[in-house]
This record gives C-alpha cells, sequence and structure tokens, in this order.
C-alpha cells in the first residue's frame, strides 16, 4: 500500500476512534455497534425487564462510571423501547443542570418537567403543535408563586432563559426554592398534574395503551469541586434519600444515571423509590474476578474491527489484545491507547507497538501518591469496597471518577485497579 | 534531540495533522525548554498550514478568564496556554492551573460545541495528577499527555517517596465568580425586585460585577455598573454603613480606573484620594491598600508630582511590610512588595536620589534573598531580582559608582540569561533581558568605556537586540523609534550632565589596553 494510501486508511481510524457516543436509532452508527456484555450480565436487558415486568410505573437508578459506553448502551435501551412499543423520551440533564451546585427537589422537579416538555414537539410523541401547547416552561409562570412575580420573569428572564437560569444562575435557583419553601407538596402535585396531562394527550394521539419511559442521562455529572464537593454530595444524597418519593412520575418508568457514590454507599436506596432499582453501568468485564480472560474480549475485537483496520497499525491480534486487556474494559482508554497505535504506526508497524502503547497510556495516571496507593492496594486485594474505612472513602469517588479504580458486574459489583497502573500498585513500597 | 521529547514532537504533530473540531492535550515538564521547544513547533506547524496559532501567557489569576472568553469560541484556532512562567511562584501556578481545569471542565460541552480547534496546556509535571483527579471530565476526553522533559527514573517508582496527596488550594474564589457577563445577567434577573433579601444580594453581585469588569479592563462597562450600583445604594433603605462603604469603595476604584484609561489623570486623581479617605475608616476592605496608594503614586508619575509619588510608593510598601506580620508566605503579597519596590526606586532616580533608590532596592534584595533561601528553584524571585539588579544599577551609574554598576548590571544580566535559558521563549523574560543588554550598553557607554568588557556589552545589546529588531522593523517604526531615541538621550544627557554637577565628574575614558590587562574593573575614585 503505497504511504499516502496507508495515511488516509490511518486518518479514517483516527476519526472512527475519536470520542462520541453512538446513536443506535441511526443505522450508520447501528453498523459500528457491537454488544459487548454477557447475556447474563446485559445492564440493557435488566432495565428493559425491570420495565416490563414492574407494572404501570417504575425508577430505576443507573451508577454511571464514566468512558464505558453509558450513553451509547442507553440509545439502545431507547431503541429497544420504541421496539417493545413504549414511548421515549431521553434527556441530557448537562443541558439542564448546573453539575457543580448543590441540587435541590423543588429546581429539580421544575427541570425535570420542563426537560419532558422539550421533547414532546417531536412528531413520534406529541408532534409540534401539541407539544408547543404542552410547553411547561410557559406553564411555569403559573406555577412561580406570587413572590417571584410572573410579569417580572417574563419581562426580565424571557421564557426561554428559564432554563439557562435555572441551570446557569444560582440565584434564580434560591428564589425559585425559596419561593416553594414549605410547599413541596403543592409543587409535586403540580408537575404530576402536568404530567398526567402529557400521558393523557399521548393517549389521544396514539392509543390508550401508549406507556412511557423517561431516561435522564448525565446526572452522574453531578461533582462539586474541591470546597464544594462536600455540599453537593449531601444535596445528592438528600434529593435520593430524603425526597425520593417525590420523584417518581405516575403511570412512567424512570431510568436515571445517578452519581457512582450512590451506588457505592446505599444499601437502601432501590427502597425508597415505588419499583426501585439501582443498577450499575460497569466497565466491561475483560477479565473475571480470578484474572481469566473473557470472552469479551473477542466482542471487543469485533467492535474494533468495525471501526478500522487495526491490523495495519498493530502487528498481531495478540496486540490488539494485549490493548483490550490493558483497558480493563474501559472503552475511553482503549481508543485513545488506539489512536496512539496509529501514531506509532506513521513510521511503520512496530513489533512492540503494544508495549509502548501501554505505557504511554500508564504515563498519564501517574504519579500516584502513597496514600492513594494505599486505598488502591486495598481494593486490588479484596476486590471490593469492603477494606476501605471513611477516611479513605474521599479517594474511592475520585478513583472511580478517574477510572483508576473500575467498577465490574457478575452477579454481584466486584472492583479492580485498572490494569494499567496495575502492577505500580502492586510494588511493594 | 531526546528520546521524550522527540516523540512528543511526534505526537503533537500526529495530533495536528488528525484533529478536527475541539481537543485538549496537555504539555507537561519541569524543565521549561522542552516544552517552549513544543510550543514553537506547533506554531511553525500552525504556519505551515494557514491555521491560527495563540500563545496565551496570562498571570495565574488570569488563567481562568482566559478560559471563559475562550469557551466562547470567538476565535477559531489552536490556544496554547502557558501556565508557567516568571509571573508567578509554583504554587500560584498550581492554584491557577487547578482553576483552569476545573473551569474547562465546568465548560467541555460548550468547548466542543463552539470552539474550533485545540487548547494545549503547558506546564510543571505537578499538572498532571490536578488535571486527573479534579477534572475528570477532560481528563477522560484527553486528546493525549506529553512529557518531552528528560525523565530521570520511572515515576511508578519515584512516586514511592512523594509526599501525601492534597488537594491544591484553590478556594479563594470560584470560576463562576470572574465571569463577568455571568454576574450581569444574574443581576438582571433580579432588576425591579423589591424584597430585602434579594435587594441585598443584587448589591453583592453589583460589587462583584464591579471589580471582576476592572479586573478584566472592561473600564467602560465597570463605570456603567458602578453608575447602578451607587444608584441601588440610593434607593436601597435598607443597606447598612458597612455596605455602603464597600460600595463607595468599588464605585470609586472603577471611575478612577475609568478615568485614568482615558488618561483624565485629574478625574483619576480624584477617585483614588477620596477612595483613599474612605478607607481610613474601615478594617476589612475589597481591595488591597497597598494597590490603592500604588495607583495613586502612578497617577502621580504621569502628573509629574515625583514627591507624591514617592510618599505613595512608601505607604504601599508600609502597608505590605505590615502585611507580612499576617501572610508571611503570600506570594502576591511579595509580588506587589518587590514591584513596588522597583517603582519606588524607580522614583528616587528620577528625583536624583540615588542613595535612596539603592536603600530601597538593597532592602527589596534582602527580602529576596530570604524567600529564595525557602525555594532557591523559584523563577519567580529569580526574574524580579534580575530586575531590581538592573534599577540597581542605574542608581549606581546615577551615583557615579561605574564599579558597583558594572557589578549590578553583571548580576542583572547574568540572571536574565539564566531565566531565558529556564523559560525560553518566555516574552516578559525576554524583554526584561534586552532591557537589561541596553541599559548596560547605554550605561557603560556613558562612561566612554571601552574596555574589553564594555565591547563585548556593546556587541551583545547590538546583535540580540538592535540588529534582530532592525530586520523586523518597517521604515516607519524605525524613524519613529530613532526620534524616540534621540528624545531620550537628550533628556538622559540633561539629566546626567545635572547629576554630575551636583556630585563629581565623571569618570575619564578607560583605554583598552588597561581595561584588558586587568578583568576587575577599577573602582570609581
Amino acid at each position: 500500500m503505497a504511504e499516502s494510501e496507508l495515511r488516509t486508511v490511518q486518518r479514517t481510524f483516527f476519526q472512527a476512534l475519536r470520542d462520541r457516543p453512538l446513536n443506535l436509532l441511526e443505522e450508520q452508527d447501528r453498523k459500528l455497534y457491537v454488544p459487548l456484555h454477557d447475556d447474563d450480565h446485559d445492564p440493557v436487558k435488566r432495565l428493559l425487564d425491570t420495565i416490563e415486568f414492574s407494572g404501570t410505573e417504575s425508577v430505576q437508578l443507573v451508577a454511571g462510571f464514566r468512558g464505558t459506553g453509558k450513553t451509547t448502551e442507553f440509545s439502545r435501551l431507547e431503541r429497544e423501547l420504541w421496539q417493545n412499543g413504549f414511548f421515549v423520551i431521553r434527556v441530557d440533564l448537562d443541558e439542564y443542570v448546573d453539575m457543580h451546585s448543590p441540587v435541590d427537589i423543588r429546581d429539580f422537579l421544575l427541570i425535570l418537567a420542563g426537560a419532558i416538555s422539550d421533547q414532546l414537539t417531536k412528531n413520534e410523541l406529541l408532534g409540534k403543535e401539541k407539544g408547543l401547547e404542552k410547553s411547561f416552561w410557559e406553564r411555569i409562570k403559573g406555577l412561580l408563586p406570587s413572590q417571584i412575580q410572573p410579569k417580572e420573569v417574563t419581562a426580565k428572564t424571557p421564557i426561554g432563559d428559564l432554563k439557562l437560569a435555572l441551570q446557569s444562575d444560582a440565584t434564580f435557583r434560591d428564589q425559585v426554592r425559596n419561593a416553594f419553601s414549605g410547599r413541596l407538596a403543592q409543587l409535586t402535585t403540580q408537575v404530576r398534574d402536568y404530567h398526567q396531562e402529557i400521558l393523557e394527550a399521548l393517549k389521544a394521539r396514539h392509543g390508550s395503551q401508549a406507556r412511557l419511559v423517561v431516561i435522564l442521562d448525565s446526572l452522574e455529572h453531578l461533582r462539586g469541586s474541591v470546597e464544594r464537593a462536600e455540599a453537593v454530595r449531601r444535596s445528592v444524597e438528600d434529593l435520593f434519600f430524603t425526597h425520593a418519593r417525590f420523584m417518581g412520575l405516575p403511570d412512567t418508568h424512570m431510568v436515571m444515571s445517578v452519581p457512582a457514590f450512590l451506588a457505592v454507599k446505599a444499601d437502601n436506596l432501590a427502597a425508597q423509590f415505588l419499583n426501585g432499582k439501582v443498577e450499575a453501568w460497569p466497565a466491561y468485564r475483560v477479565r473475571d474476578r480470578a484474572g481469566n480472560r473473557t470472552g469479551v474480549v473477542d466482542r471487543i475485537i469485533e467492535l474494533v474491527d468495525k471501526r478500522g483496520p487495526w491490523a495495519k497499525v498493530l502487528p498481531s491480534k495478540q496486540s490488539l489484545e494485549d490493548l483490550i486487556l490493558a483497558s480493563g474494559g474501559h472503552l475511553r482508554d482503549l481508543f485513545n491507547m488506539l489512536i496512539e497505535a496509529i501514531h506509532l504506526a506513521t513510521r511503520g508497524v512496530q513489533e512492540k507497538a503494544a508495549e509502548k502503547v501501554v505505557s504511554v497510556a500508564r504515563r498519564a495516571y501517574l504519579p500516584l501518591y502513597k496514600n492513594e496507593l494505599e486505598v488502591l492496594r486495598t481494593v486490588a486485594a479484596t476486590k471490593s469496597l469492603e477494606g476501605i474505612d471513611d477516611s479513605q472513602r474521599e479517594y474511592v469517588l475520585r478513583f472511580l471518577d478517574a477510572g483508576l479504580l473500575l467498577c465490574y458486574l457478575n452477579d454481584d459489583f466486584w472492583y479492580d485497579v485498572h490494569p494499567l497502573v496495575k502492577d505500580v500498585v502492586s510494588k511493594p513500597s | 534531540m531526546s528520546e521524550p521529547f522527540s516523540e512528543s514532537l511526534d505526537r503533537l504533530l500526529f495530533h495536528l495533522d488528525n484533529q478536527t473540531g475541539f481537543w485538549f492535550a496537555l504539555v507537561v515538564a519541569d524543565d521549561p525548554s522542552p516544552r517552549a521547544r513544543l510550543r514553537e513547533a506547533a506554531e511553525q506547524w500552525c504556519k505551515e498550514h494557514g491555521a491560527a496559532f495563540f500563545t496565551q501567557a496570562p498571570a495565574p489569576e488570569g488563567l481562568v478568564p482566559l478560559v471563559i472568553e475562550l469557551a466562547k469560541g470567538q476565535q477559531p484556532g489552536l490556544h496554547w496556554i502557558r501556565a508557567d512562567g516568571a509571573k508567578g511562584t509554583a504554587e500560584q501556578w498550581d492554584a491557577g492551573a487547578a482553576q483552569l481545569f476545573m473551569a474547562m471542565n465546568e465548560r467541555r460541552e460548550a468547548f466542543r460545541r463552539r470552539h474550533v480547534g485545540g487548547v494545549v496546556v503547558e506546564g510543571r509535571l505537578s499538572l498532571k495528577p490536578l488535571l486527573r483527579d479534579l477534572a475528570p471530565d477532560l481528563f477522560s476526553i484527553r486528546a493525549f499527555v506529553a512529557e518531552p522533559g528528560e525523565v530521570e527514573e520511572q515515576d511508578e517508582v519515584a512516586h514511592f517517596d512523594a509526599p501525601a496527596w492534597q488537594w491544591p488550594d484553590v478556594s479563594s474564589f470560584h470560576v463562576n465568580d470572574v465571569d463577568p457577563d455571568l454576574i450581569l445577567q444574574q443581576i438582571a434577573r433580579l432588576e425591579a425586585r423589591t424584597e430585602p433579601e434579594v435587594a441585598a444580594k443584587r448589591l453583592d453581585l453589583r460589587v462583584r460585577a464591579v471589580l471582576v469588569l476592572v479586573n478584566a479592563n472592561r473600564f467602560e462597562d465597570a463605570s456603567t455598573a458602578a453608575d447602578a450600583l451607587e444608584m441601588d445604594v440610593g434607593r436601597g433603605a435598607d443597606v447598612t454603613a458597612p455596605q455602603r462603604q464597600v460600595a463607595r469603595i468599588v464605585v470609586l476604584h472603577a471611575r478612577g480606573a475609568h478615568a485614568a484609561a482615558r488618561g483624565d489623570h485629574g478625574r483619576s486623581l480624584e477617585c483614588v484620594n477620596e477612595l483613599i479617605d474612605v478607607i481610613a475608616c474601615i478594617p476589612m476592605l475589597p481591595l488591597s491598600r497597598g494597590q490603592i496608594f500604588a495607583t495613586r503614586a502612578t497617577i502621580l508619575v504621569k502628573m509629574h508630582d515625583e514627591r507624591g509619588a514617592i510618599r505613595d510608593f512608601e505607604k504601599a510598601i508600609e502597608c505590605e511590610e505590615a502585611d507580612f506580620q499576617s501572610r508571611p508566605k503570600d506570594a502576591s503579597l511579595r509580588g506587589d512588595f518587590v514591584r513596588h519596590s522597583e517603582k519606588l526606586a524607580d522614583r528616587h532616580i528620577s528625583s536624583f536620589a540615588p542613595g535612596e533608590a539603592i536603600r530601597v532596592l538593597e532592602h527589596a534584595l534582602k527580602r529576596l534573598d530570604e524567600w529564595q533561601r525557602e525555594k532557591p528553584n523559584e523563577l519567580r524571585w529569580h526574574y524580579e531580582r534580575c530586575r531590581l539588579e538592573l534599577t540597581l544599577g542605574l542608581a549606581h551609574l546615577q551615583s557615579l559608582d561605574i564599579s558597583a554598576m558594572r557589578d549590578a548590571f553583571r548580576r542583572a544580566a547574568s540572571i536574565a540569561e539564566r531565566c531565558a535559558r529556564r523559560a525560553p521563549g518566555d516574552r516578559d523574560i525576554e524583554q526584561t533581558k534586552h532591557t537589561v543588554y541596553m541599559v548596560r550598553a547605554v550605561g557603560h557607554a556613558v562612561h566612554r568605556d571601552l574596555s574589553n568588557e564594555a565591547v563585548d556589552v556593546y556587541l551583545q545589546a547590538l546583535r540580540d537586540v538592535v540588529f534582530p529588531w532592525m530586520q523586523r522593523a518597517t521604515r516607519q517604526q524605525i524613524r519613529r523609534v530613532v526620534l524616540d531615541l534621540l528624545i531620550r538621550v537628550m533628556a538622559g544627557i540633561e539629566r546626567f550632565t545635572k547629576a554630575a554637577a551636583h556630585r563629581r565628574p565623571p569618570a575619564p575614558p578607560i583605554s583598552p589596553d588597561a581595561a584588558s590587562a586587568s578583568r576587575t574593573p577599577p573602582k570609581s575614585p
């Protein structure tokens, strides 16, 4: 192959590996998709089963871990739900919630209703005309109590800006919270009444069997930085434990991605909700708990195959397998490593390509500090978080966030240190 | 070319060739030289490919405002952000970079949607764990982390001696507090509200908006915001006396800055005078007292009131000395102290009081000694020392102590060269180095020094400063500079003659033979 041709191939492969979630509602993206989880542990299947078996409503919380293909899998869930006759509203809460400030049930309910109403104009739901009629942002004027005078809100905060104000203006959020202080039950009723109207409108348009599922993505991004971390965490716990009963919507199944620490910390979280369940979006289990290679590796090879000609950048299938195992099933890391492999291959495919790529990827995670190593060693030894005391919990959450610790699922959750730093962690100090 | 460097360079060029849309990378090394070479390579690549390249080198506290600006996506191209250099200490850069990462992490979607091109952050190795731990989303979507410096030992072995991880001290402000437009939006939403708690909140926001707008050099907007603040205070029945004072201080600060930007020094002085009257009454200030006196001193310099300027710079330094009691390790306070000392010495030189200038500079140099003993490798203090030595040389030049002048200039040049080697491409350091070369050459020339050392100094100034500039400059620029130079030389000769008349005659010319026979410069009579 001529050099220029090779470069074009490599360039195309590079673009195919750039980070973006697949949208499985689109034909082109479906061609790139490979189901990676074992059937028994497929989180989408578990979510789908719960929705189908739990009557008219349920709330499922999915602990999200970064870079594990969660958004792609949510799009698969959406597709399968449509195929099974459900109506689906999928919302990216990143566009609505200030993910770095404490969250509160009052503005959360308003955002939830507003975000759902934004999707209603889609043809497969209510269509443009009916959808606009049902806009919650319009209705919010009536919901805002007299302290926040509707006239001023209209004049100073155009309705289109309400979404922005709730997201970016802490002062406005404070006002809303104060305004609904002591009136949470009333607000909940109003939001639920509104939601009931939506359901009726859906039934009127699509028949009385219309069943709705709301998927809320990205809530796991809720995280305060440094001095606000604790306040944000407490607010999330408050939201899901104290106010869980206000969060569900009538006759609707909800799936929410939530911060990992909720699942790590809470044993009784599911019990807070009607038909509640806590799932986690684990990393793909390329090795089992005993360290043996699993069939997931072959599926990831198939996935990489669909993205591009890996054989033009790596010397052998074994090298690709080495990279997959080194990624620990963390897809974003794997794609980053493959991009690095393309880079190395610009000077010709090298025998030790995988080794070099792993070394580069490892360096991004280093250095590790003494106290960090202690925590990582504890998890590596037990493959769980059981030996972690309260003072070390902060580290665990940080490591889960950064991908230094990976969460896996067999019949239960288990944890392991990212294979890229495993050698470093296991070295005696 | 070392292996880590060539690998990093390859990786950088590969990503420049292939990336589309927004991408983010980190370039870290404790040695700034390889980082600078990577930066130059990126700039060269952009030049060759017709892409826009921007080197962004703000002070540590300017990193977050820069990111807020870039997130608007109005300047497509590769932005190379330097989070290291002579404008801050290592701790200040760590804190600034931590804030930068958090701000970028929060705005990553805005970057993805609006910015076409890369953002590369360059700094010390300590930035790597900050990115991983404080900005996990940004870390997760990184294009690459390059480490072009020499690696003495693999980190995974070296880290066992590393201290326990600690959060950097970044709590001074939240990133949203520095986005003036966001604050203005928040105020707009509270307009026309009359409840006491809302009015109090709005007042706080107005104060913050004015300060942030002044810091962003948006003086006109700051002035408008100050008017609104004043009106709000006037209307508010529940506004407390301390709130009124703080508001007054902020209003005067903004109006003074706006007047100064317009060149209306009289109005600017009025504002600062009133500001100083107000601050005498209250203990807690939204602004630094030392800075306020230094601001007035700067205005007085522009109004040719040297005595007043000297008095105010002295007061500024007094305030900073007092603040050292409570904040002995505060790097920004230390920086202010050195800068104000340098400016005070400048004023003494302008007033033909070189002895006073030398006293001030030697005191500041002693302080620097203490700080450099704490952290011998801190580039910031080397850089400040270079500037102080340069001013010291000028003071000795004025006092006709040629030997001391030579020593001071020699030290300044040597430090400037060391700094330039440590931080190649740092514009502040380069500029200071060139100033040292030129001033040193003029100093020797004034004494009609033709010794070997002096000839070397002349050659250095011509070769490194004058000729390269002449090659780049247009005829128009050359005309302007020559004219300016002539005026300055005339003024300098006049001043020098006056100073000499006050003291003693200039030293006789030094013959080349005599100078080369002895490497030690002769002492002044």
